[in-house]
């Protein structure tokens, strides 16, 4: 017999949304000196570049998307 | 491997624009360089600017909906045997092994947590942090390249992460370096090791000098990498955890393990047989990138190169890799083992232990050992320590003084070069009678 669940894909798509609307505030910090002395930037503020790092490599490279 | 795995798009930081710059003749298949930071891209030719590409981009995409068993990401083995070889990873498999990993079965991750990230990206995905964060709102601590024990101590002073994963030949930088100068690691409340064999003397190091909990994890590149974490079982009394902290490690759901003897039977799970393990699951790679391996697969296991026993309670315990054992007199010696035993002499920094030819045994152990600063210890000490705490055909005769193991690009001992070397005669051998010893 089968289920009847859904079949959502697993994609790290999802990983990335969930950490953006969810753990917006969360933070990435990035260390830049041997101090300690770091930059960062919020999980939105990654997602946010991520969107755009997407848009920029679809245009650079159009056939690379598989599907 | 950048023309193996047939890159497009390459994006590299400044400070690496040199290497790059170095094989770019060589790239075929790479149609554009994406360059982050500003440095002086200047020796690539002509690159885009990541900063520039992103600000005239929109925010928001429509993440397309893709296959989960579609390619995410791809790392390559390090090589410490043979050449490197591609493993793809999925969408799916990257999801599934991300909550394995901020399960509690595993590291435990939660929003209340900051996790700082020793272990970069390109080893084994950072053993999957930067996903475990996303999912559960973990902060996310990268050190990039400020690796070394001062500044790691610095930054966790600084920054107070609950969890850091890293080698542990770092762990025992950290370790000695806070036996000379003052630490604050308090804000850690679980310290994962893995990638190599991590010594049961660092363990205890840990936990009885900076009251810190160190777990080693088992992995590979293959398999995500999460496979075992060294939890001890419940109900074990304190003064008995450290023999469970020092195996391998306990199976995580999702994962199978067996093992496996020469002739292809499987062994049982009895704690004592030994062979080498199999292992199987969804987030452990069925091939290797356009590159045909089938002896590497067997009925659809991922062989591992390790050898070991599992209990029934599915603990591991790895006694060597299949290219490291000893093979001495028909009997098998664990370099691993070996060089647990000889770190664990208060003079010894670092030991690596390869087999050598040796006519009467077809091979011998050799220990390559790193003395602590200023200590004055000697092969002949080495062997009367070791007397009692192996085997007594064990009894290394062959060692080497060197300045530093050398190791490979993500922190292994690299033995592969210890046995060029040891071939080429580089090494003052000292020749030890370990028949006095005994």
């Amino acid at each position: 017999m089968l289920s009847t669940m859904q079949d959502a894909p697993l994609l790290i798509s999802g990983i990335l949304r969930h950490g953006q609307q969810v753990y917006g505030d969360s933070r990435v910090i990035t260390i830049v000196g041997p101090e300690g002395q770091s930059i960062e930037g919020t999980f939105s503020e990654v997602a946010e570049r991520s969107e755009r790092l997407a848009r920029a490599l679809e245009r650079c490279s159009p056939s690379s998307w598989p599907m | 491997m950048i023309n193996h795995a047939e890159d497009q798009v390459i994006i590299v930081d400044s400070s690496l624009v040199p290497l790059l710059a170095r094989v770019r003749d060589q790239l075929t298949t790479v149609k554009h360089i994406v360059v982050a930071g500003d440095g002086d891209a200047s020796l690539l030719g002509d690159t885009l600017s990541y900063e520039e590409l992103l600000a005239a981009e929109e925010p928001g995409y429509a993440w397309p909906e893709l296959d989960e068993r579609q390619a995410a990401a791809m790392c390559y083995t390090s090589g410490t045997t043979g050449n490197p070889k591609g493993v793809v990873y999925s969408h799916r498999s990257t999801y599934l092994h991300s909550f394995a990993v901020t399960s509690g079965a595993a590291l435990g991750i939660s929003d209340r947590d900051s996790v700082l990230s020793i272990v970069p990206m390109f080893h084994a995905n950072a053993w999957g942090t930067p996903y475990a964060a996303f999912m559960t709102g973990a902060d996310l601590i990268m050190p990039q390249q400020f690796l070394q024990a001062a500044p790691l101590s610095a930054i966790i002073a600084r920054h107070r992460p609950t969890i850091s994963a890293g080698v542990p030949t770092i762990w025992n930088d950290v370790l000695r370096y806070s036996r000379t100068t003052p630490v604050d690691l308090s804000s850690l409340r679980m310290i994962t090791a893995g990638g190599a064999a991590v010594p049961r003397q660092l363990i205890e190091g840990f936990r009885d000098e900076l009251g810190l909990q160190l777990v080693q994890g088992w992995g590979m590149t293959e398999t995500s990498p999460i496979c075992s974490l060294a939890l001890p079982p419940k109900g074990v009394p304190a003064d008995e955890e450290i023999e469970w902290r020092s195996k391998t490690g306990r199976v995580v759901a999702g994962v199978e393990v067996r093992v496996v003897h020469e002739d292809g039977t499987v062994l049982p799970n009895d704690g004592e047989s030994v062979g080498e393990f199999e292992v199987r699951g969804p987030w452990i790679t069925g091939s290797y990138y356009g590159e045909p391996t089938p002896e590497r697969f067997h009925d659809g296991w991922l062989r591992t190169g390790d050898i070991g026993s599992l209990d029934r309670r599915g603990y591991m315990q790895i006694s060597d890799r299949t290219k490291d054992v000893i093979k001495s007199g028909g009997e098998w010696i664990s370099s691993v083992e070996l060089e647990n035993e000889v770190m664990a002499h208060p003079g010894v920094a670092e030991a690596a232990v390869i087999a050598v030819p040796d006519e009467r045994w077809s091979e011998r152990p050799m220990v390559a050992v790193v003395a602590e600063p200023g200590s004055t210890v000697t092969a002949d000490e080495l062997v009367g320590f070791l007397s009692g705490r192996v085997s007594r055909w064990w009894l290394p005769e062959r060692w080497v003084f060197i300045d530093e193991v050398p190791k490979t690009s993500v922190g292994k001992f690299d033995k592969k070069g210890l046995r060029a070397r040891y071939a080429e005669g580089e090494f003052a051998v000292v020749e030890v009678d370990t028949a006095a010893a005994r």
